[in-house]
């Protein structure tokens, strides 16, 4: 038995109403399109190989000598090293106080605090100009008396956590300024 | 007097193919032997010859690079189906991310396709079992056209679509009853 003979068995045993169906496809397609096919795929496909030669697979990036001889000992040392280590406990991410974040928070107080003090009695003069003009030891001052705390001492000292301060302030004033 | 194309050993195509000398005689022979097969396997899921005609091109293209490199693990015919196979998934999977961000929404392009065929005629049965069928799911049509149009048999479809005989049958015989449905209703 062949394989029609099978589907029609097939589609009988299912009492398929498909069985009894011509199984023609009525799609058209050009004339003469499957005498020239194969030549239009052969000049395509060589067309191509023209258009991209074969390089070769060689990487052209060099490896310092004896890299990947050493790497498995290294690899292995490294992990060693951490085992001893003993299992890390998962970290808190907590706010990493870095200088310029503590800077960027000054700041951001700064142009808070300045920016109100400053329109509620100049509404013409640009903030930032009038803050310029603010010298830096005043401004360490105000902040030590508003704040209570002494920026340099707190950027010194991994204190940053603690400081009571709002982040949106920062993270505007890093957007605008950059990250690094 | 059958073809003398058809009377060419898949295997002697492959090694014809490998020395360079051959090449050029040995592919054309071969997109000559299983064009039409591989054209009407595309164009059933596709419908338009246009967009078959792209993607049968890009079939043997990929033949023409990797033909070298065939080990015959599996057969020519299902190593071909199968390239077919991804081609025209991949094709249809990239016109149904594109249909649904446009203002055609999500509805069955190939259904809209279809109606726009030359002598489309929906009183006639074969257009209305085209339709049926395009009501399938990609996949589940892709197993109804091997089966019924391309007579394949269920293990040599299991191979080429890396599934089991069993999942295959019954993907085939669910797809009938739907089609039968789909013809009953319309």
């Amino acid at each position: 038995m062949n394989e029609a003979d099978n589907i029609q068995q097939e589609l009988n045993s299912m009492g398929s109403s498909l069985a009894g169906l011509p199984r023609q496809i009525p799609y058209a397609v050009p004339a003469g399109y499957f005498n020239q096919l194969a030549d239009n795929i052969v000049a395509k496909a060589r067309m191509q190989e023209d258009a991209l030669p074969d390089f070769g697979r060689q990487m052209p990036y060099e490896v310092p000598a004896d890299y990947f001889a050493a790497l498995p000992e290294m690899v292995l040392e490294m992990a060693k090293a951490d085992g001893q280590a003993g299992v890390k406990k998962p970290q808190t991410i907590l706010f990493v106080p870095r200088l310029r974040w503590a800077a960027a928070a000054v700041l951001a107080i700064v142009i808070g605090v300045g920016t109100v003090m400053v329109f509620s009695t100049h509404t013409q003069t640009a903030s930032d100009s009038l803050l310029a003009a603010v010298p830096k030891n005043e401004i360490s001052a105000y902040i030590k008396h508003s704040y209570g705390f002494d920026a340099a001492r707190v950027v010194n000292s991994n204190q940053f956590n603690n400081l009571n301060v709002d982040y949106k302030d920062i993270e505007a004033y890093l957007n605008e300024t950059g990250w690094d | 007097m059958p073809d003398v194309v058809e009377q060419v050993n898949d295997s002697m195509l492959v090694a014809s193919f490998k020395n360079e000398k051959l090449k050029e005689a040995s592919y054309t022979q071969l997109v000559r032997k299983y064009q039409e097969r591989l054209y009407w396997h595309i164009r059933r899921m596709v419908v338009e010859h246009e967009d078959t005609n792209d993607i049968l091109q890009n079939v043997f293209i990929k033949v023409w690079r990797n033909l070298a490199d065939f080990r015959e693990e599996s057969n020519l015919y299902t190593w071909l189906y199968r390239i077919a196979t991804n081609e025209t998934l991949t094709w249809i999977e990239q016109k149904k991310r594109h249909a649904s961000v446009s203002i055609s929404g999500d509805e069955n392009i190939f259904a809209q396709k279809l109606v726009a065929q030359k002598d489309y005629d929906p009183n006639k049965i074969e257009w209305k079992l085209q339709q049926a069928i395009l009501t399938l799911p990609e996949r589940q049509r892709l197993v109804f056209n091997l089966r019924y149009y391309d007579e394949m048999p269920y293990d040599q479809m299991a191979k080429m679509l890396d599934t089991s005989a069993g999942a295959l049958k019954a993907s085939y015989h669910h797809a009938v009853k739907k089609v039968e449905a789909s013809l009953l209703n319309h």
